[in-house]
């Protein structure tokens, strides 16, 4: 496991491509770590035998989309966030997988 | 030593759609880079996925003409990992709760009939398409959201040929239930394959290879066939086999190294929070199971039933499924069906490659060539005159007006015919003297020359028939 420190959050804002300044990423260790703690107060509670839930309701529903309506965006509105664009493409550091 | 095969297959194919399986978006191919998107497609935050009724139609269809049990309580999971195909940075998919389970498929190879189990079908939704340059890739969504099933084989094939057999029955069938247009080419059908090897009648399984997006059926059988042999290779010398992902390499015609496993990938796979549950109307299910249309076996058994067509014939008129349908046309007006089958699988297709042209966008009409057969089976034209008039119905031309224009009718006139043998023969002694003396061969020269004389109109059946019973009054 990564240590979780200013230079991780850094390094996970430059894969996602957003800016993070120092200040930034200090203060994104201190929420991680506030957050982390209040983690530790779940850990606490008894779940043996609780079923978990997954959905907010328990009935199933029935609704399906139907195949009619399309909704699509522009190429321009698309890439409007994107720092680098070619061809109308998304352009992002070369990764085979 | 000797080895048990074992291959099985996954294979995913996009579904036929409009739009896409939990978006509005646009399903498409080959259109403008990112035009076919939108906010969901593209994991925008706040973006809430909605199923498309279409899609799970249509996986239905698959599920039930597979033979599968199916969920009617659909689920959807998550599957994570952090990748530039993948804008949500998670693919929903079906992984606890697959839509069908345990069903098969039916193959023939070699004159043997195989059953293939198929161990699910699950719905999902297909990735981005990236071009990766010299430096950077680049990131294509319109993929992106787009229907797919992923259906997966038991381990149950032996042989690359099985293997093929199997693509090629699941892609005839998902095409005849008309869920996708299932081009391997264009990636609307892609194949990966598993094989292993294992010691002859050992029931533990040996070690996997994967070779993955086949891109044809050829490709798919050359592939396992290098695959088996290069295991066999291995384990021969000593070696061991180890776990890896490989692909099919053209130009060598040997499978090539990706990626050697080490352990599964942790996808951290989860319940879909954001799409409910979903209850499927039983009704509506069965609704889909009675309207599923013609599937391919269905259609060759009737065909050798109804037009008492030969099994092969049957197989190839079913190949195509437009040419069977253009067959089923043809024997709307015709009397003939064997004859039909062989203009329609012969000369038809020759010709339709020739030109360039498919059944589709071909310019002679079904009813046009039932009126040619039926001028071949009435003795109206030979068969010689009929491949003539063939040659100019490719212009569009009605075949009717085409044998009326060349003044073509055949002449099956007794008497007409015979007084041209009479002539022929007169003027021909040596040929009856020759067969006399045994050679059959001057028969075909007297033939010839009847038909000669008769401008190739007269009837050869029954021209060859009259030829021999003139000689022999002689």
């Amino acid at each position: 496991m990564d240590n979780k420190d200013a230079l991780y959050f850094k390094k996970l804002a430059k894969q996602l491509m957003f800016e993070l300044n120092d200040q930034e990423a200090n203060e994104m260790v201190q929420e991680f770590e506030e957050f982390n703690h209040l983690l530790t107060h779940l850990a606490s509670i008894d779940t043996t035998g609780v079923k978990e839930m997954i959905y907010p309701f328990e009935e199933p529903v029935t609704y399906l989309r139907e195949d009619e309506l399309i909704h699509v965006i522009t190429q321009q509105e698309a890439l409007s966030n994107v720092s680098n664009s070619q061809q109308g493409h998304f352009v992002v550091p070369k990764v085979v997988k | 030593m000797e080895y048990d095969v074992v291959i099985g297959i996954e294979i995913h194919c996009e579904l036929k759609t409009k739009s896409k399986m939990f978006s509005a978006g646009l399903t498409s191919f080959g259109k403008q880079a990112n035009t076919c998107v939108n906010e969901i497609d593209l994991g925008h935050p706040g973006t809430l996925p909605t199923v498309n009724k279409e899609a799970v139609k249509k996986a239905l269809q698959a599920c039930i003409a597979l033979h599968l049990e199916i969920d009617s309580l659909v689920k959807f999971d998550r599957k994570n990992y952090y990748y530039s195909d993948l804008p949500k940075g998670f693919q929903i998919t079906q992984q606890f709760h697959p839509l069908g389970r345990h069903g098969y498929i039916t193959i023939h190879v070699d004159g043997q009939s195989k059953r293939i189990g198929i161990n699910r079908i699950h719905m999902e939704e297909d990735t981005a398409k990236q071009y990766h340059l010299d430096e950077v890739t680049l990131i294509d969504y319109n993929r992106a959201g787009t229907p797919l099933i992923e259906i997966v084989s038991e381990p149950d094939m032996t042989s690359g040929k099985e293997a093929a057999a199997y693509v090629e029955a699941l892609r005839q069938t998902l095409y005849y239930l008309g869920v996708s247009d299932v081009k391997m080419e264009e990636g609307s059908l892609r194949c990966d394959v598993n094989v292993s090897l294992k010691p002859k009648g050992s029931s533990v399984f040996g070690v996997k290879n994967e070779i993955k997006n086949l891109n044809s059926i050829s490709n798919v059988e050359k592939a396992i066939d290098y695959e088996i042999k290069r295991q066999k290779d291995i384990l021969d010398a000593g070696g061991v086999i180890e776990q890896a992902t490989r692909r099919y390499d053209e130009t060598t015609k040997t499978t090539v190294l990706m990626r050697k496993k080490e352990g599964s990938v942790d996808y951290k796979f989860f319940p879909e929070p954001n799409i409910l549950p979903i209850q499927l109307d039983p009704k509506w299910i069965e609704e889909i199971t009675n309207h599923l249309g013609e599937l391919p076996n269905a259609r060759k058994e009737r065909f050798m039933k109804d037009y008492g067509l030969s099994e092969y014939d049957a197989m190839l008129l079913i190949d195509n499924k437009e040419l069977g349908e253009y067959y089923q046309e043809v024997m709307k007006t015709c009397k003939n069906p064997k004859l039909a089958a062989n203009w329609v699988i012969g000369d038809l297709q020759a010709i339709l490659s020739k030109n360039n042209l498919t059944i589709q966008t071909t310019c002679i009409p079904s009813v046009s060539l039932a009126k040619l057969v039926n001028m071949i089976e009435d003795k109206t034209i030979s068969g010689k005159q009929a491949k003539e008039v063939f040659e100019l119905m490719v212009q569009g031309k009605d075949p009717e007006v085409i044998v009326k224009e060349k003044g073509m009718k055949q002449v099956s006139d007794e008497a007409s015919i015979l007084a041209m043998i009479n002539e022929v023969l007169d003027e021909n002694q040596q040929s009856i003297t020759d067969y006399k003396n045994g050679k059959d061969r001057a028969i075909g020269f007297l033939v010839g020359q009847v038909m000669k004389k008769s401008k190739g109109q007269a009837n050869p059946a029954m021209t060859n028939a009259l030829v021999l019973q003139e000689i022999a009054k002689r």
